[in-house]
């Protein structure tokens, strides 16, 4: 079998020297670049972890050692090793103590009298593995609660049957002013105006209901001030302890609403506007130039003065009414647009 | 025997202007002008027609908005006028809608032209009785 090459530097808690060379030989068998450091009892093993833990990939115990042993000793290696992965030798006799230490932090735990390259390899590989794993998977679970809590969105999580709020991010509490412990103690009717209560009931109900994807919905949502904010909610399904619950993320569109409002105002105003060229103020134009082509039909003989005024009375009134006719125009298209 | 016009327009200068210009053109056309729309039906239920006067009308009256005034011409029977709107409007939409109207026999933009009155004055002579 080809030689693991990786380089590992393990501690062995031994106060037996006869278990401690047996041991390295065997997993010197496997493994190509072995170090091993050897503490004989308690006291040794504790001030080689505290001068330098990170050193060492796995820590072999012993479970008795002349200055401790047992229950208590498990405990003080693994807290001292912290991430370290602490596999527990012990004897047929404590093999019921083998698997209680599990609970006490061990990693592992072998039998002495069972020992051999392959099992010691094979431990030492499985827990260093095992150890990256959680510690992976503590790297990813943190991933994702910072992705709720440092989201700039405020999110809410709330109980479907109760509506209580069960989590806010940090953007929630900036945002509606309400502490996270004042947060934890109201749900969501708190978070309406008491006449939109009727609103939020049928509006969870439908969203539940459906298999609500791109729902989204805006609403009214107090602040801890009294202050009414228009909110966009999309909301989605989650379980927590194996509770329906809803998880919304709110975007406040305040601003964006009363902007619109502006906007549609001041389209209103325009469309008025262009109304008003288009029919009102082109009514007394109209007049005008029909008074002009009557004055051109008259049969009297007007003087030539008179018919070249009312020429450019006509051309005036022709003029501003080309004028008219392009704003008319311009503002059709608006008209159609909208 | 003589034609009949009514003209109906909220702008009571407008109809001085129009009842010289069809005058001049015709002068034995025989006029009536309203300047509220209510009157002009009310005129026209009221009395008694050998031939059904011709209608000229301004497309927003005051009192008849828009569309109404026809209508209301529209639902009566009795009224198979030849109609005639103007409006001092620009808007584009209108004479495509007036088709609608099976008594709308044309669609003129203010201000009427002496040509446009000719126009108008030919089809009321020579509408036939119905």
């Amino acid at each position: 079998m080809k030689k693991d090459e990786k380089p590992y530097h393990i501690l062995v808690i031994e106060d037996n020297l006869g278990d401690f060379v047996i041991l390295e030989e065997y997993l010197s068998e496997s493994i190509l670049n072995l170090e091993a450091t050897h503490a004989e009892n308690f006291k040794e093993a504790v001030e080689l972890l505290e001068k330098d833990q990170q050193l060492y990939d796995l820590v072999f115990l012993d479970l008795s050692l002349p200055d401790k042993s047992g229950e208590e000793l498990v405990k003080e290696i693994t807290k001292r090793a912290e991430e370290i992965p602490v596999v527990v030798l012990t004897g047929f006799a404590d093999l019921e103590f083998g698997s209680r230490s599990l609970a006490l932090g061990a990693s592992d735990y072998l039998v002495k009298d069972d020992l051999s390259p392959a099992v010691l390899y094979k431990s030492l590989i499985y827990n260093i593995q095992r150890v990256n794993f959680i510690s992976e998977l503590k790297d990813s679970k943190k991933k994702y609660a910072d992705l709720f809590q440092l989201n700039p969105s405020p999110i809410l999580v709330y109980d479907f049957e109760t509506l209580k709020i069960l989590d806010v991010n940090e953007a929630s509490v900036q945002k509606y002013g309400y502490s996270r412990e004042e947060f934890l103690n109201m749900d969501l009717k708190d978070l309406r105006p008491k006449e939109d209560e009727a609103i939020l009931i049928s509006a969870v109900e439908e969203f539940w209901k459906k298999n609500g994807k791109n729902y989204k919905k805006i609403s009214r949502h107090l602040k801890k001030n009294g202050e009414l904010m228009d909110v966009e909610r999309s909301p989605a399904k989650i379980k927590i302890n194996n509770k329906d619950a809803g998880m919304v993320l709110i975007n406040d569109i305040t601003e964006n609403l009363k902007y619109i409002h502006k906007i549609e105002e001041q389209n209103q105003t325009f469309k008025e506007i262009a109304w008003i060229q288009s029919h009102v103020v082109r009514a007394p134009l109209a007049r005008l130039m029909g008074l002009v082509n009557l004055l051109e039909g008259s049969e009297e003989n007007l003087s030539e003065d008179n018919k070249k005024l009312i020429e450019y009375i006509k051309l005036s009134s022709e003029e501003l009414d080309a004028i008219i006719r392009d704003i008319s125009k311009k503002s059709e298209g608006i008209y159609n647009e909208s | 025997m003589n034609k009949e016009l009514i003209i109906i327009d909220d702008d009571d200068i407008l109809l001085v202007i129009l009842e010289k210009m069809f005058g001049k053109i015709n002068p034995n056309l025989k006029i009536s002008t309203f300047i509220k729309g209510s009157d002009a039906l009310t005129f026209l239920k009221n009395s008694e027609f050998n031939h059904p006067p011709a209608l000229l009308v301004d497309l927003h009256l005051k009192d008849l908005k828009d569309w109404d005034f026809l209508d209301k011409l529209e639902t009566d029977d009795r009224f198979r006028s030849k109609v005639f709107i103007i409006t001092s409007s620009v808007n584009s939409e209108n004479p495509s809608k007036s088709k609608r109207y099976k008594n709308v026999a044309g669609f003129f933009e203010k201000p009427l032209t002496f040509d446009v009155i000719q126009r108008i004055n030919q089809l009321i002579v020579e509408s036939n009785p119905n």
